[in-house]
C-alpha cells in the first residue's frame, strides 16, 4: 500500500530536507535584512501658500506650484494684507520635494502614494477651537511628467472633501500650537507619473463652514511611499518563488493522476493552496512599470484575502481528515465542512466588502475615505467586527479539531504495543510525522506572530555589529512571505503520494495479528492507496 | 642708522597688524556667527554671500552653493529673536543687547548666563529653520540622512523623511562645532549649542499611519514631526533658569585647559554653562512694565511699583473671516498698567 511521501521519507533525508528548507528561510530573511531598505518611506511637506489670482476659483487648468517657472506668487499669512480673501489663498505641495540638489522625480518603482493631512492651528485665546471640527478641504491633484514644460501640470483628481480635527492643546498660551490628530488625505494605488501637485483650498461657501477650525497656521502633507530598492527585492523574491511553485504543482498534480485512484479532498485541497499561493506569487507588479493601473491595491489585498481564505480552510480540511469521522464509508467531501467553512466564508465575504468600500471607492475618488463619516465608520466597523467574530468562531472550531485529533492519535497509542512490530514502528512513524507537521504549522504562525509583534515593539533598524545593519521591518516581511511559501512547498513535496511500495501488510503480519488483519479486509479497496494514517484512523475507528 | 630704525619700525607695524589681525580672527566662528545673527537688530542686507551678517569663507561657500539659505537664515533671526523678546518681556534681563543700558557692557564679552542661552537659541532657531525649509522645499540640498543602504538614487533607497537630523547636521557645520576650539570657553559654548539644537529635537512627534492588508497596520511607517519653535522655546527657558556656572581655571590664559576641567565639564551635560556672573540687572528695570503683582516683586527688586490705568485698545471678538486670517473687533478697555519705581 503506498503512502504519502512523509510516510516514506527515511529520517535522515526528512533531515537533509528540513535543513535545505531552513536554509532557503534564513537566505530570505537576509534578502530582506541587508539588501532590501525600508519598505515604505515618509516625506514630510510643508505646505508654501501661495495668491490665487485666477478670476474663475473652481478653473482647474490653473495650478499654483512654487518650482520652475511660473511659480506663484508667496503670501505670508501673518502679514496678510485685506484685500486677500479666502478664496486666494492656496496652500500648494508640489511632490517630491528636492534632495542632495536633484530635483528627482517618482520612480514607477515605487508603487504607490499615500497622503495624510497635518494641520497646524495657533492657539488664539479670543478664537478657541472647538475639539472635533470639521474642516473642509477643497483638494486638488495634478501631474506632470518629465520633460514637459514646468507648467503642464494636468487635473488628476478633484473633490471637496470634510475631515473631522481632533485637537487638543496642553498649555492654553498664545501662539502655541494645538496638537492635532493626522487625517487621511488620498491614497493613490498607482505611482504612474513623474510630478504631483497637490492645491488645497478652505472654502467658506456657507457660513458655518470651516468657522470653527481657529487659527490656521501651517498645513503638512505627509506622503508616504514604497521605496523602489524593496519593491525590487520583493518583485524578485516572487519572480523566484512563482515558477518554484508551479513546477512542484505540476509534480504534485502528475503524480497523483499516475495512481488508479481519483484525487481525495486533501489533495485536492492542496492543489487549491498552491493555486492561490501562485496567483499570490505572481508578479503581475510589473505591469504596474509600464501601465496606469490603479486597482493595484485593491488587487493585491484580493490575492493575499484569497491566499488566507484558501490556508485557513485547508488547516480545517487537514485537522479534519485526520480525525475520527463519523461516516467512515463514504468517501469524504466539501460538504462534511460546510459549518466550519462558512465561518471562513463569512470572514472574507465582510473583509472584501469593506475593501471595497473603501480601496474600491478609491479608485474613482482618491481623496475619499470610508472612516470620515459616521455613517461610514459605523458600516465599516459593522464588517471588521463581523470578519473579527468569523475569525474567533473559525479558530474555536479549528482547536477543537486539533484537540480531537491528538486525543485520538494518544487513544490510538495506546493500542500500539499489542500490534506487530513492524507495523507498530511504521505507525509511531506516521504519528511522529504528523506530529511534525503540525508543529511546523504551528512555529510557522508563532514566528509569524511573534515577528510581527517585535516589528511593532522595536522600529525601524537593529545593529548587530558596527558593520552589520539589519533593516527588521524588510526582513519581517520577506521572511514571513518566504516561510509561508516554504511552508506551502514542503506540504506539496510531503503530502504528495508515494511511489515507493510498503512491503504487503499481510507478509509481515505474524500470527498475532490475525484478527487485525480480519478486520482489514472489509476495508474499500479503492482506498488502498490513500495516506495510510488516515487508513490506520479509520481501520482503528472500526475496532 | 636713520633707516634701519624706519625698517625696524615697519617691521614692528605689520608684525602688530598681522598680531592684531591674528587675536581678531581666532575668535571662533561659532561665536562671531551667533553673535552677529543676533545682535543685529536690522534688516541691512549685507553685500557678503549669507546676506543677513558677514559670512566666514566656509559660510560663504555654503551660501553661494544654497541658494534658499540667506532667506532661511533670516527667517531663523527673526524667529530668534522675536521668540526671545516674547518670552523675556517680563524677566529682569529682557533680552538686551547690553546690561544696565551700558554700551560697554555687552553680553558677547563675557560668557554670562544670558550668552550661553543665546548659543543655543541661535543653534535652535537655525536647525529649527533649516528642517522647515527642507520640507518646503525651499533647500534643495538636504541630505538624506537615516538611510544607510547606498543604492544609487533617493527613489530607491528611501529614509529622506528627517529633516530635522538634517537640521542638526547643518546648524553644526554652519556655526563651524567642530572647529570651534578645544579650550574651555569654546567646550561650553559647543555644549550650550548642543542643547540648544536637543530642544528642538526634544519637541519632534511620531506620528504613524497603518497602510497594511485592507489598511490595517500589518505595514506601518512612522515619522517625526517637526514641532513649533515656541514649545522649544519654553523648553530653552527652563535651561536659562537651570544653567550653571563653572570657574574659569586660569585667568592669566583663558584658554588653557587642562585634562581635569575637561572631565568636569563632561560631568554635567544636561546644562547651559556659562563663566561670568550676570550683573546685577535692578538698576535698568526702572520705568519697566511687568505682567501682574505677583511678576512685580520680582522685577522691580523691592522697589515697588505705581498702578496707572489707561485705556487699551485691544482685538476682541475674533473671528475666522477666511480660512486663514483672524478678523478681530477692537475692543477698548480700561487695563491696569503695572510700572516698576
Amino acid at each position: 500500500m503506498a503512502g504519502t511521501i512523509i510516510e516514506n521519507l527515511s529520517g535522515r533525508k526528512l533531515t537533509v530536507l528540513v535543513t535545505f528548507l531552513l536554509l532557503c528561510q534564513v537566505i530570505c530573511f537576509l534578502i530582506g535584512g541587508l539588501v532590501a531598505p525600508v519598505p515604505a518611506n515618509a516625506q514630510n511637506i510643508l505646505g508654501t501658500i501661495c495668491k490665487d489670482t485666477s478670476i474663475m476659483k473652481n478653473d482647474t487648468t490653473k495650478w499654483y506650484y512654487y518650482r520652475g517657472a511660473g511659480k506663484c506668487e508667496k503670501i505670508d499669512l501673518d502679514s496678510i494684507h485685506h484685500d486677500v480673501s479666502e478664496r486666494d489663498i492656496v496652500f500648494a505641495f508640489q511632490m517630491p520635494v528636492p534632495r542632495e540638489s536633484q530635483a528627482y522625480d517618482y520612480s514607477r518603482w515605487q508603487q504607490n502614494l499615500i497622503g495624510v493631512l497635518q494641520v497646524d492651528i495657533r492657539y488664539h485665546s479670543q478664537m478657541e477651537m472647538t475639539s472635533r471640527s470639521a474642516i473642509t478641504i477643497d483638494a486638488r491633484l495634478a501631474y506632470r511628467n518629465k520633460g514637459d514644460p514646468d507648467d503642464a501640470w494636468k487635473l488628476y483628481t478633484q473633490s471637496t472633501e470634510t475631515r473631522v480635527l481632533d485637537c487638543d492643546i496642553d498649555i492654553k498660551s498664545e501662539n502655541y500650537l494645538y496638537n492635532c490628530s493626522a487625517v487621511p488625505l488620498f491614497e493613490l494605488g498607482s505611482l504612474y507619473h513623474d510630478y504631483y501637485l497637490l492645491n488645497l483650498r478652505l472654502p467658506v461657501d456657507t457660513p458655518d463652514m470651516n468657522a470653527h477650525i481657529g487659527h490656521i497656521q501651517d498645513l503638512w502633507v505627509t506622503v508616504i511611499n514604497q521605496n523602489g530598492g524593496f519593491t525590487k527585492v520583493w518583485l524578485s523574491l516572487k519572480t523566484v518563488f512563482f515558477p518554484c511553485i508551479i513546477a512542484i504543482l505540476v509534480w504534485f498534480w502528475r503524480r497523483i493522476h499516475i495512481l488508479e485512484r481519483k484525487p481525495v479532498l486533501l489533495e485536492k485541497m492542496l492543489l487549491s493552496l498552491g493555486i492561490a499561493l501562485c496567483f499570490l506569487n505572481a508578479p503581475i507588479e510589473y505591469l504596474t512599470l509600464q501601465y496606469d493601473l490603479p486597482f493595484m491595491l485593491l488587487l493585491g489585498d484580493i490575492r493575499q484575502g484569497i491566499f488566507y481564505a484558501m490556508l485557513f480552510s485547508f488547516w480545517l480540511v487537514f485537522a479534519g481528515e485526520h480525525m475520527l469521522i463519523q461516516d467512515t464509508s463514504a468517501q469524504s467531501s466539501l460538504k462534511q465542512y460546510w459549518r466550519h467553512l462558512s465561518a471562513v466564508a463569512m470572514g472574507c465575504i465582510s473583509l472584501f466588502i469593506f475593501d471595497m468600500c473603501e480601496r474600491g471607492v478609491q479608485l474613482r475618488n482618491p481623496f475619499y475615505s470610508i472612516w470620515v463619516t459616521d455613517l461610514g465608520t459605523n458600516l465599516a466597523l459593522t464588517f471588521i467586527i463581523l470578519a473579527g467574530i468569523s475569525t474567533g468562531v473559525y479558530f474555536l472550531f479549528l482547536c477543537y479539531m486539533v484537540w480531537q485529533v491528538f486525543l485520538n492519535i494518544s487513544q490510538r497509542r495506546q493500542s500500539l504495543p499489542s500490534m506487530s512490530s513492524v507495523r507498530r514502528l511504521r505507525y509511531e512513524g506516521i504519528i511522529y510525522r504528523f506530529m511534525f507537521m503540525m508543529l511546523a504549522t504551528l512555529l510557522c504562525a508563532a514566528l509569524t506572530v511573534i515577528g510581527f509583534i517585535l516589528g511593532q515593539v522595536a522600529e525601524g533598524q537593529w545593529k548587530w555589529d558596527e558593520d552589520i545593519e539589519l533593516e527588521y521591518t524588510s526582513a519581517f516581511f520577506t521572511g514571513v512571505y518566504g516561510m509561508w511559501n516554504i511552508y506551502i512547498f514542503s506540504l506539496l513535496v510531503l503530502y504528495a503520494p508515494s511511489h515507493k511500495q510498503w512491503p504487503a501488510n499481510e507478509n509481515t503480519s505474524d500470527t498475532q495479528n490475525l484478527s487485525e488483519e480480519h478486520e482489514f479486509s472489509p476495508l474499500p479497496s479503492e482506498r488502498s492507496e490513500i495516506s495510510s494514517l488516515t487508513s490506520f484512523i479509520r481501520k482503528t475507528t472500526i475496532d | 642708522m636713520f633707516k634701519s630704525s624706519v625698517f625696524t619700525l615697519l617691521i614692528y607695524f605689520t608684525v602688530s597688524i598681522l598680531a592684531l589681525k591674528n587675536v581678531e580672527g581666532s575668535r571662533p566662528v561659532l561665536e562671531k556667527t551667533v553673535e552677529a545673527l543676533f545682535a543685529d537688530r536690522s534688516e541691512v542686507i549685507h553685500p557678503a554671500t549669507c546676506k543677513v551678517f558677514t559670512s566666514s569663507t566656509r559660510q560663504s561657500k555654503m551660501c553661494k552653493r544654497e541658494p534658499g539659505l540667506p532667506n532661511i537664515l533670516v527667517k531663523a533671526k527673526q524667529q530668534a529673536i522675536k521668540a526671545c523678546e516674547e518670552t523675556f518681556q517680563y524677566d529682569r534681563w529682557n533680552c538686551s543687547l547690553v546690561f544696565n543700558k551700558k554700551p560697554k557692557r555687552s553680553i558677547f564679552k563675557k560668557i554670562y548666563r544670558e550668552t550661553a542661552f543665546i548659543h543655543s537659541l541661535v543653534a535652535a532657531s537655525i536647525t529649527h529653520a533649516v528642517a522647515k525649509g527642507c520640507a518646503s522645499g525651499e533647500l534643495s540640498r538636504c541630505s538624506c540622512i537615516g538611510s544607510f543602504r547606498n543604492a544609487s538614487n533617493v527613489q530607491m533607497r528611501g529614509g529622506c523623511g528627517d529633516d530635522f537630523k538634517f537640521g542638526k547636521r547643518f546648524a553644526k557645520n554652519f556655526l563651524e562645532w567642530k572647529t570651534a576650539g578645544n579650550d574651555q570657553i569654546a567646550d561650553a559654548l559647543k555644549q550650550d549649542v548642543n542643547i540648544g539644537i536637543d530642544s528642538i529635537g526634544e519637541q519632534l512627534k511620531e506620528v504613524c499611519k497603518c497602510h497594511g492588508f485592507s489598511g490595517s497596520c500589518t505595514t506601518k511607517t512612522c515619522w517625526k514631526r517637526l514641532g513649533p519653535f515656541n514649545s522649544a522655546m519654553g523648553l530653552l527657558k527652563k535651561h536659562y533658569h537651570h544653567a550653571v556656572k563653572k570657574k574659569l581655571v586660569n585667568f592669566t590664559s583663558k584658554r588653557a585647559v587642562t585634562v581635569k576641567v575637561k572631565r568636569k565639564l563632561k560631568m554635567d551635560l544636561k546644562n547651559l554653562v556659562y563663566f561670568q556672573k550676570t550683573p546685577n540687572l535692578c538698576v535698568s528695570t526702572k520705568g519697566r512694565v511687568c505682567k501682574d503683582k505677583h511678576n512685580c516683586a520680582t522685577l522691580c527688586c523691592g522697589r515697588g511699583f505705581v498702578v496707572t490705568q489707561k485705556t487699551v485698545a485691544s482685538r476682541c471678538r475674533c473671528k475666522m473671516v477666511n480660512c486663514c486670517v483672524v478678523k478681530c473687533d477692537t475692543c477698548v478697555e480700561e487695563v491696569d498698567v503695572y510700572t516698576c519705581k
